[in-house]
């Protein structure tokens, strides 16, 4: 728990309205996604290390998430060191979600339940990508980064929804069959406002409101990131 | 009139409205009134790119010269699966595939929609697209346009945000690019399955304007001008923008 109170540290965040946020808001920005990040890794490494879980059909979409996964932590971890700050170090996640999630062990014939949590990371890890842009924006050659790496998790999010039999975008603030703990990483996706504009009201032959929540995936706080990540630490 | 401007370099030397007017040989006043294009606009998709009027994207503009060039994007999107979802009754796509790009139609006309909300009437100018050689009923050919601009919309997108001064504005950008992503995920595993072309490498690309500005034109019948390009482009992680 301690690398991810680090990871949030009570700063200001971006003044809202402007993107301007300073050398100590890029740090925190890119220590909450290395967190994240971490999750990602984590969660394909011990799937590659599984026997009988991943069918062979699906094993390159599978190889692929992993091998992306771990470039993305490379990637933001480079970012903090070369900005000469040091990386939290990764917690010991708990893919049980401390009992919410009971019995997920990475086992043979665990196929479903690895399909739930690849969809909840990848969700999640393109809401709090969004989040920390405007955190990032003062830092060019970071914020580049975390947007070539925010729309792949787009593409991972929509593949592994598609996989499981999901349309590969988020409607409203639905969790689909997602498990309770994971109602989280939905709310807000309901959001119609898109800067002064009701979207909405704009969608009625293009799926109305259905359309108006699919067409923007929506940012996650802070905040509300570090209370997710802090489910899966062990 | 003939008007001959839209190679990258041409498009990068023109540093300035005058320069840019100078170029295409109009040297006085240019006004393009946002009904104008859109009272010439037909619905002829055989139409020459690049054969019509004159269009001035203007960074000077700031954040709405982005927002211009993103709504250019989002009329070629929406216009396109409008195509692909009229023509389903003749065309090859099962009935699974006719609702994911439905779907996805629907998300483009709504990022549109969004847009022009956002300019206003009198910044918010429409286009006409053109398709050479693209059959609306080919299955593989329009799979193959699709993932061309998805994955072009994705290098706009990403390629613009640098030059966003509204971190709420950059955001919102960024809002759909994630969700263009989610498109070229799904076209690129409809002509693929199960392979990794869903997300063919770790980074997506980040293009600078101009360049964006040279593929759209492929698609476009008006002419895309560009002046006031900011004079850096911070490259992406894959550096080829």
């Amino acid at each position: 728990m301690a690398d991810l109170r680090r990871a949030s540290s009570p700063l200001p965040s971006a003044t809202p309205g402007r993107a301007s946020g300073g050398p100590v808001d890029v740090l925190a920005a890119l220590q909450l996604l290395l967190q994240v990040e971490y999750l990602q890794s984590a969660l394909y490494t011990r799937t590659k290390a599984a026997t009988g879980l991943v069918p062979a059909t699906d094993t390159t979409v599978y190889d692929t998430l992993a091998t992306h996964a771990d470039q993305h932590l490379v990637a933001v971890t480079g970012m903090i060191t070369t900005r000469t700050a040091l990386p939290a170090p990764s917690p010991v996640f708990d893919f049980t979600v401390k009992g919410a999630f009971p019995g997920f062990a990475f086992a043979a014939g665990q196929y479903p339940a690895l399909q739930i949590m690849s969809q909840i990371v990848e969700d999640l890890g393109v809401r709090a990508y969004l989040g920390q842009l405007a955190a990032l924006a003062s830092d060019k050659v970071a914020l580049n980064t975390a947007l070539a790496i925010l729309t792949v998790k787009g593409r991972h999010a929509s593949e592994v929804r598609r996989l499981r039999g999901t349309q590969g975008w988020i409607t409203g603030n639905s969790r689909g069959d997602l498990p309770l703990f994971a109602q989280a990483v939905y709310d807000g996706e309901e959001n119609v406002q898109q800067g002064t504009v009701n979207v909405a009201s704009l969608a009625g032959q293009f799926g109305a409101t259905v359309g108006a929540t699919q067409a923007f995936d929506e940012p996650l706080t802070t905040a509300q990131v570090t209370t997710i990540l802090s489910l899966f630490v062990a | 009139m003939r008007i001959e401007l839209g190679s990258l370099s041409e498009l990068h030397a023109a540093g300035t409205r005058r320069d840019f007017l100078r170029l295409i040989g109009l040297g006085g006043a240019l006004v393009l009134l946002p009904g104008f294009v859109s009272a010439c606009a037909s619905d002829d998709v055989t139409g020459i790119p690049a054969s019509g009027e004159p269009f001035v994207i203007d960074f000077a503009a700031g954040d709405s010269a982005i927002l211009q060039l993103a709504f250019i994007l989002e009329q070629l999107e929406a216009d396109f699966y409008g195509r692909v979802v009229d023509a389903f009754a003749q065309s090859n796509f099962t009935t699974t595939e006719q609702v994911l790009l439905t779907d996805i139609r629907n998300h483009e006309a709504i990022h549109r929609a969004f847009l022009a909300a956002t300019l206003g009437e009198s910044a918010a100018v429409e286009v006409t697209p053109a398709y050479p050689n693209l059959s609306f009923t080919d299955r593989a050919k329009v799979l193959a346009f699709a993932k061309q601009i998805e994955d072009l919309g994705i290098a706009t997108y990403n390629g613009s945000a640098q030059y966003v001064a509204s971190g709420d504005t950059l955001t919102v950008l960024a809002k759909i690019a994630a969700v263009e992503g989610r498109h070229a995920s799904a076209i690129g595993d409809l002509l693929t399955p199960r392979t990794n072309s869903f997300a063919p490498a770790p980074t997506d690309d980040l293009f600078r304007p101009a360049k964006v500005g040279a593929a759209l034109q492929e698609n476009l019948i008006e002419k895309i001008g560009m002046v006031n390009l900011p004079a850096l482009f911070i490259e992406g992680p894959n550096a080829n923008g």
